[in-house]
């Protein structure tokens, strides 16, 4: 084949290829619906309720339970744990969203809490599919997890319902903090306990800092978090600052082996905590330390339960529910 | 009879790139497929029926055509970039990423991550990479020129030099911020998944070109394979050869990386798969490693997205785990063990 002839068929090539790439850009820019990005700082204005929405949030999925929504969600995630005996398909596709299923699904909306991929989003907006982006990470506190509420609420027709849950979630913590405080005054005169929570060992010694939802379990339940000065977020701490701040409460993820705690060289070794046996595993449903939500008011009960050995008698839960939605009540 | 192989390599190209189609997590009909592969077609569209439903449709269109082709041009890219640079150097462990590709784009992707940069929007990080890349090739050539020559081994030597010096920087970067080291470890693992028609489109333009172009040099290269003094000797720019080549192998992966992170393996390996089914001479070397890379990359794709239910596996561990394997079992059955590079 002569070279002349090899650049024509080449310049062809590259022509059709790129009239081909403007055509599927005109058609994704012009006729198309696109998609929104939804935050619960969107002023939100849909023209109709969300009727399909996949939730890859376990925390949404409990919320939309509660709600009332239950029934529009069509499809979930592999960590959805409440409400139990789920059947929806699972779209999750660990590290990503299995857009195919999403697809399938036809969905008006997609709830995630976690940063996915700019492409994988933009795939679901360019189909004409919302994005409902709910922050799980830090600077989230329980007036986020309201407006998360009210959002849905908005989202899906219920807003009646999710005012119902966020008066419940104020007079709860109300609540809370009242009887932590009297519970402290009774037990330890007052003083605050130095609390740590151990999230994971993967790594290092990973726990919840200042701005996050589980630091605020730790204010409610009138306790200190040694991790809340040195950083926000969920991080890995220092073994040394745990040493030197010599934890009184420990409450430890499920996952956590608390024979660990107590070898040589665990900066737990010698703390008050480990030697005066308060150490609490997050048996009841560790999901309650991991989803931002209305049940993690249940999640503060059940450590001022297991540090003053007492439990704070919360107002009845709004919504008429088939699953009990307090984990330290289901057996 | 080395057409004939390049043919059937095309043909094969053809068939795995149309059984991938049915491969996802989402089972579509036949008809459904071929009536919808129909609808894509100007004019004909219109006598195709429209049995599918629009998901089908989004499916296809949207998300497994662009996965598939990505890895076309992305295997192609790797193949064809691996037998220049294994020409150039003159050395068969060498690949496009020894040049400090891979390193420079890591460094793009992972400061895109770790600072949070959206300067060019969704795609920063795909961009980042791709500039990055680029930037850290030139910077190794210009480190090896000397006197207006670059010597191979001198290049090999700064390449790997650069990389470790780069690839410090970007340990240095997740170190500052370990929360996001999950995010960056799946980037440097490289995935198909991410890749849609508006990245796909201008990477499969600047790999065509600049593989057309390093297909014609394959005298050159080809002269430049038996040393720098035989190509002289028989009328080879050796310096323009090796400076052209390089530029377009730098641009065809750095675009080719930038939109699916660091795959290994396939630009090293194609090209030696390649020498032992076609021989030694770079006009069937070049187009079949980029073929072969292709096949390679579909393949090793589909076995990714279909290994763990509801798991993408990395398309880089597939790479080395299944790739591995399969170059051994050539290199013993095709050449009896007596295979040189």
């Amino acid at each position: 084949m002569k070279k002349n002839v090899k650049v024509g068929i080449t310049v062809v090539v590259v022509i059709a290829l790129i009239l081909g790439g403007l055509a599927i850009y005109y058609e994704d820019t012009s006729a198309k619906k696109k998609g929104e990005i939804i935050t619960i700082n969107s002023e939100v204005a849909l023209p109709h309720k969300l009727t399909r929405i996949v939730s890859l949030d376990p925390a949404a999925t409990a919320t939309l339970y509660a709600l009332g929504a239950y029934g529009d969600i069509v499809g979930g995630n592999s960590y959805d744990s409440y409400p139990p005996n789920e059947s929806l398909p699972n779209v999750t596709d660990y590290p990503s969203m299995d857009l195919e299923e999403i697809f399938n699904l036809s969905p008006d909306a997609v709830i995630s809490f976690d940063n996915y991929s700019g492409a994988q989003v933009s795939q679901l907006l360019n189909n004409g599919i919302d994005y409902v982006f709910l922050s799980a990470d830090g600077g989230v506190n329980f007036t986020t997890i309201e407006k998360q509420n009210t959002l849905l609420g908005e989202l899906t027709g219920t807003t009646s319902n999710a005012t119902l849950i966020n008066q419940w979630i104020n007079d709860s913590l109300s609540v809370l903090q009242t009887d932590a405080v009297n519970y402290d005054k009774a037990e330890y005169n007052g003083t605050p306990l130095r609390g740590f929570y151990y999230l994971s060992s993967e790594g290092g010694y990973w726990t919840a800092g200042n701005s996050t939802f589980v630091n605020s379990y730790f204010k409610y339940a009138d306790l200190i978090n040694i991790a809340a000065p040195y950083d926000s977020g969920f991080y890995s701490i220092n073994p040394e600052n745990i040493v030197n701040d010599s934890p009184q409460v420990l409450i430890i993820d499920e996952f956590i082996n608390a024979s660990s705690l107590n070898v040589s060289g665990s900066p737990f070794q010698n703390s008050p905590a480990v030697l005066d046996g308060k150490v609490y595993a997050t048996i009841a449903d560790e999901n309650m330390f991991s989803e931002p939500n209305f049940r993690d008011i249940y999640a503060i009960q059940w450590m001022i339960s297991v540090v003053y050995g007492q439990n704070p008698s919360l107002p009845n839960f709004p919504i008429n529910l088939t699953y009990n939605p307090n984990p330290n009540e289901v057996s | 009879m080395r057409y004939l192989w390049i043919l059937f390599l095309f043909f094969l190209l053809i068939i795995t790139v149309i059984l991938s189609d049915f491969i996802g997590s989402v089972r579509i009909p036949i008809l459904n497929l071929l009536e919808i592969y129909g609808s894509q077609i100007p004019f004909l569209s219109n006598f195709i029926p429209h049995g599918y439903t629009l998901a089908q449709e989004q499916i296809i269109v949207q998300l497994r055509e662009p996965e598939i082709l990505g890895g076309v041009v992305i295997g192609a890219s790797l193949g064809i970039g691996g037998a220049a640079i294994q020409s150039i150097f003159r050395n068969p462990i060498t690949e496009p990423y020894i040049i400090g590709l891979s390193s420079g784009a890591s460094l793009g992707a992972v400061s895109s991550i770790v600072l949070g940069l959206t300067i060019f929007g969704i795609y920063t990080q795909q961009i980042t990479a791709f500039v990055f890349g680029l930037s850290i090739v030139f910077i190794v050539y210009f480190f090896a020129l000397r006197g207006g020559k670059v010597h191979p081994t001198y290049l090999l030597l700064t390449g790997v030099a650069v990389s470790f010096f780069v690839s410090a920087i970007v340990a240095l970067l997740l170190f500052t911020n370990i929360n996001l080291q999950g995010e960056a470890f799946f980037w440097l693992l490289g995935s198909l998944e991410d890749i849609n028609w508006t990245l796909l489109f201008p990477v499969a333009i600047v790999v065509l070109i600049t593989s057309y172009v390093i297909y014609l040099q394959h005298r050159e290269l080809d002269a430049i394979q038996m040393g720098d003094m035989h190509a002289r000797a028989v009328g080879v720019n050796v310096e323009r050869t090796k400076r052209v080549t390089i530029f377009m192998v730098a641009l065809s992966v750095s675009a080719a990386v930038s939109i699916s992170g660091l795959i290994g393996f396939v630009g090293l390996v194609m090209p030696h798969l390649s020498r032992m089914l076609l021989g030694g001479s770079n006009k069937h070397v070049i187009p079949a490693s980029g073929i072969l890379g292709a096949i390679f990359l579909i393949c090793a794709d589909d076995i990714a997205r279909g290994i763990v239910p509801g798991v993408v596996v990395p398309i880089g561990i597939v790479t080395g785990i299944i790739g591995v394997p399969f170059l051994m079992y050539f290199m013993r059955k095709l050449t009896g063990g007596r295979y040189e590079g």
